[in-house]
């Protein structure tokens, strides 16, 4: 029996939109600087945060699919890995 | 205004270099940095960690469109460099790391020699009939690897690619195509923890990152049409400047 297969498409979708949304922050962020610093600070501060944000979101989209697949490895491999990523900050958090 | 153009050129270069090999990019931004900006290595790392997320998002995007990525092996991939990665810092206290980077150098060196020498190069994604040998494989791989890279201080693609290409046989393209979808990952939780002991330096992130971002589309778009010779040779010189590099502080130390 074969496995049914990723929609890579969406992934690529998702990840385009990503794309524009990211240059867009980032470039608004570096022209900002041009301008003034603090809020240009609160910008890339933001920035960096929404990045990672959507690093995991990218993860739970593809765990999302997995379970639509039933595929339930995989599934459960893309939420272990939110889960590691959210536990090393949290500590790390804790432990300042 | 030139410093904001300096830094969108180091984000652009490394953003090329790294889409088209499938590695993050630190491998430029780091010196680029260090040497050619004179920033501190300890504010250097942080920066490039933070944009080397975001090229992850920008190059794999164009290996997913030619349909080069392994997601399942690319999450596979993710949690045990993670992992690796935990327990490279951990042990780091305890190893000597002069050691490591000498003997690791030698390793780099021939794995540089095998990788240029290896003539097969699969064209194909290996078939599900045998994954499930080669996914058992990679865990241990990627682990050692991540163990490894964060004992040494470097990031994983410069190691990890060379190694699954060889020890796995997985095809070039796919190998890089996969791993360019994984790194971002891994570099998130790193970002994450430099962010929350404010290390990250606000002012140098948003130039690099927009043009890693661009740089990053490029690479990954050259790197869908690279021919294998092309990549092998940019693998071996970028293996030979690693290895010499790693060598190179401990040997001045020892003499």
């Amino acid at each position: 029996m074969t496995e049914k297969q990723l929609n890579i498409k969406n992934l690529v979708k998702l990840h385009t939109s990503l794309w524009y949304f990211l240059i867009l922050w980032f470039a608004l962020a570096a022209l900002w600087y041009l301008l003034e610093t603090e809020t240009a600070e609160i910008f890339s501060y933001t920035g960096i945060v929404l990045t990672i944000a959507l690093t995991i979101l990218r993860l739970a989209v593809l765990s999302e699919q997995f379970r639509r697949l039933a595929r339930l490895r995989f599934q459960l491999i893309g939420y272990l890995l939110i889960l590691i990523i959210l536990v090393t900050i949290m500590i790390k958090y804790l432990t300042l | 205004m030139l410093d904001l153009l300096i830094y969108l050129s180091c984000g652009l270069s490394a953003g090329i270099v790294g889409g088209y090999l499938g590695l993050g990019g630190g491998i430029i931004m780091v010196p680029f940095m260090t040497l050619l900006m004179g920033i501190d290595i300890k504010t250097a790392v942080p920066v490039s960690m933070s944009a080397i997320v975001v090229n992850s998002i920008s190059a794999s995007n164009e290996y997913m469109k030619k349909n080069m990525v392994d997601v399942e092996l690319g999450l596979i991939l993710a949690v045990f460099t993670v992992l690796g990665y935990i327990t490279g810092s951990y042990l780091s206290d305890i190893i000597p790391g002069d050691y490591i980077k000498l003997l690791f150098s030698v390793v780099l060196l021939y794995t540089a020699f095998s990788f240029i020498r290896k003539k097969k190069n699969n064209l194909e994604a290996p078939q599900p009939v045998g994954r499930g040998t080669y996914l058992f494989v990679s865990v241990f791989v990627t682990f050692l690897t991540g163990i490894i890279a964060a004992l040494i201080g470097i990031g994983g693609g410069i190691i990890i690619i060379p190694v699954l290409f060889l020890v796995l046989n997985l095809p070039l393209t796919v190998v890089r195509g996969t791993w360019s979808f994984t790194y971002g990952f891994a570099a998130a939780a790193s970002t994450a923890v430099y962010l929350i002991n404010d290390r990250i330096d606000l002012a140098l992130v948003p130039p690099i990152i927009v043009g890693i971002i661009i740089g990053g589309k490029i690479g990954g778009w050259l790197g869908t049409m690279a021919k294998p010779r092309a990549v092998k040779i940019a693998f071996f010189i970028l293996l030979i400047y690693t290895a010499f590099k790693l060598a190179y502080g401990p040997l001045t130390g020892m003499l």
